[in-house]
């Protein structure tokens, strides 16, 4: 087994190795600013990564360490094509297709521009799915403990949780008094449905002996709910917020690059009507690496709260 | 006194299609102190009147009284363990017993509350075990817990729904050991009803076995067991009381079947 990451974080240590030097000693065809130099401090910072991946033997988490070797390998490939189709050999337009270089070194020179648009769209993003998730998970425990709730909660979904949110995104722009509310709105919206079902799915899902048990020690309404219902319910819960949080993402950067005034949405808009394509790309890039780590934590959270499922 | 009695109670499941007649006609007594086994074939209908007894179901003939009330839904003067998912796996071991004590102990602060749950705990022999959440324990071990959990409501009464069915022989037989080990250090005895469908469990552990038969489920005999107590294991399977008793529940339990085979292995 340590033998198999063996070989595949060499494997990926070699990909990045062979970036750097790429990147860094063969010739370019056209001028590069500062970002060849970058790219060589990403690649040094990959290799790092990578030798640790090497050397730690922890037979547990043996699994994703593989796959992040793998990962880390596809990045290396991608780097090293998009390299040699721009900045090397220049097959592309040079219009649309930035090099890696000026992408990354533009993204070192809005660092600090960029960081308060993942300020602005934080904001919203935890203001609406905060919302959609106590509403969500509070409703849903409801409509899971009684037949009545369940059944008019369950038809609403029916009929509204098809329409895309996103078709009420102009309308909130109109309706609502400013475009942070209308976006929380909308974010609201495109979370709250998976997590309203995932809850009542998770409430049936509680075993029904474990039920009786509860009614069996006389619990309080509110015990059950907080004790009982809750954290049996939970699984579900972390389900409907996974599939919550992707959507309340779409929402936000759609709301953004329809009407906001910051954040990363809009970021990518600003200067994709400037033919700015190289920062359109720094966006992309950030965006991936934002909802990465956003989703990383809520599955750190998820792990935590769910311990007592192991095994 | 803490009398348990069943009068001329009728159960009938109501699915969506048809309904189905699971218990008719069962009058029983249940004195205060007594052990009582409820044993039967499936379908004879011993749980669903031990799920009336817990307020879980209710009669849809008849009623059910116990200290002269009627039992309308379940209540902490009846502890009740089943056979799985007694326990809430999001708990500790320590965390179950507290919430069960919780109920009964009002307003005593948590210390004291953690201090008697390590003291049931260790009463069950789980005392190392008690951060442990129920799937990090063996199935035996999590009737333990559900054991020191239901002796943590000390309750006068106890309903016990195959507590010991989904654990192998040894473990079984320590289970028992443990019941009966706590059952007699109270000094006020608890009423204990216990539906299983082993019959050495029946004679081992009951004052009077209860025998079902099913279509519809009734009660077809009440057997009074005058072995004295302590039992042990040992001298219990050698004495002829027992074994006179293990024939007649065979026979009752399963007689075409057992005579049936027995004719066939005397024609070999």
């Amino acid at each position: 087994m340590s033998f198999r990451i063996g070989i595949r974080a060499v494997v990926s240590l070699v990909l990045w190795a062979l970036a750097a030097i790429f990147v860094q000693f063969f010739p370019n065809s056209e001028e590069t600013p500062t970002g060849s130099l970058f790219i060589f401090v990403l690649a040094v910072i990959a290799v790092l990564l990578v030798s640790y991946l090497l050397l730690s033997k922890n037979p547990e988490k043996n699994q994703k360490k593989q796959a992040l070797a793998d990962v880390s390998s596809v990045f290396a490939v991608v780097l090293i094509v998009w390299e040699a189709m721009t900045a090397k050999w220049r097959v592309v337009d040079a219009f649309i297709f930035p090099s890696p270089g000026t992408v990354f070194g533009n993204l070192w020179t809005d660092r600090v521009e960029l960081l308060g648009h993942i300020a602005a769209s934080t904001k919203l993003l935890i203001t609406g799915f905060g919302f959609a998730l106590i509403l969500g998970v509070f409703i849903g425990l409801l409509a899971g403990s009684n037949q009545r709730v369940q059944g008019l909660v369950k038809s609403l979904a029916n009929i509204a949780s098809p329409i895309p949110p996103i078709v009420y995104i102009p309308y909130a722009i109109t309706i609502l008094p400013s475009f942070f509310m209308s976006s929380v709105f909308v974010i609201f919206l495109g979370a709250f449905w998976p997590i309203l079902i995932n809850t009542i799915n998770g409430v049936g899902q509680i075993e029904h002996r474990l039920i009786d048990s509860a009614r069996t020690l006389q619990l309080s309404p509110w015990t059950l709910f907080r004790r009982v219902l809750f954290p049996g319910a939970l699984p579900g819960i972390f389900s409907g917020a996974t599939v919550g949080l992707v959507f309340a993402f779409i929402l936000l950067t759609a709301a953004e690059l329809i009407g906001g005034t910051a954040g990363l949405g809009y970021y990518v808009k600003y200067f994709t009507d400037f033919g700015d394509y190289s920062r359109v790309v720094v966006g992309i890039i950030v965006i991936g690496f934002y909802v990465t780590i956003l989703m990383t934590l809520l599955q750190r959270i998820e792990r935590y709260c769910l311990r007592w499922k192991q095994r | 006194m803490g009398t348990l009695s069943i009068q001329d109670v009728s159960y009938t499941y109501k699915g969506s299609r048809e309904s189905h007649l699971a218990v008719q006609g069962v009058n029983l007594t249940i004195q205060e102190g007594e052990i009582v086994c409820f044993i039967g074939p499936s379908g004879c209908g011993k749980s669903t009147v031990l799920n009336m007894l817990a307020g879980l179901f209710h009669p849809t003939t008849g009623k059910i009284e116990y200290e002269q009330n009627e039992i309308t839904g379940p209540g902490v003067d009846r502890g009740v363990v089943f056979q799985s998912y007694s326990l809430f796996p999001w708990m500790t071991a320590q965390e179950n017993v507290i919430l069960a004590l919780e109920q009964v102990n009002k307003g005593v602060p948590k210390q004291e509350l953690k201090q008697k749950a390590k003291e049931l705990l260790e009463l069950v022999g789980l005392d190392k075990a008690d951060q442990k959440y129920p799937s990090q324990l063996s199935g035996g071990m999590q009737q333990r817990v559900a054991l020191a959990r239901m002796f943590a409501l000390d309750s006068p009464v106890f309903l016990m729904d195959e507590p010991f069915g989904a654990v192998d022989a040894a473990v079984r037989a320590n289970l028992q050991d443990c019941l009966v080990d706590l059952w007699s250090k109270q000094q006020k005895k608890k009423t204990i009803v216990m539906v299983t469908h082993d019959i050495d469990e029946a004679i081992l552990l009951s004052d009077r076995i209860v025998v079902f038969s099913p279509n519809p489920g009734r009660v077809s005999e009440t057997i009074t067991v005058s072995i004295p107590r302590p039992r042990s294991r040992q001298s219990l399977f050698m004495s002829p009381r027992y074994m006179d008793l293990r024939a007649h529940l065979l026979t009752l339990l399963h007689g075409e079947e057992t005579q049936a085979w027995e004719e066939k292995v005397s024609s070999l």
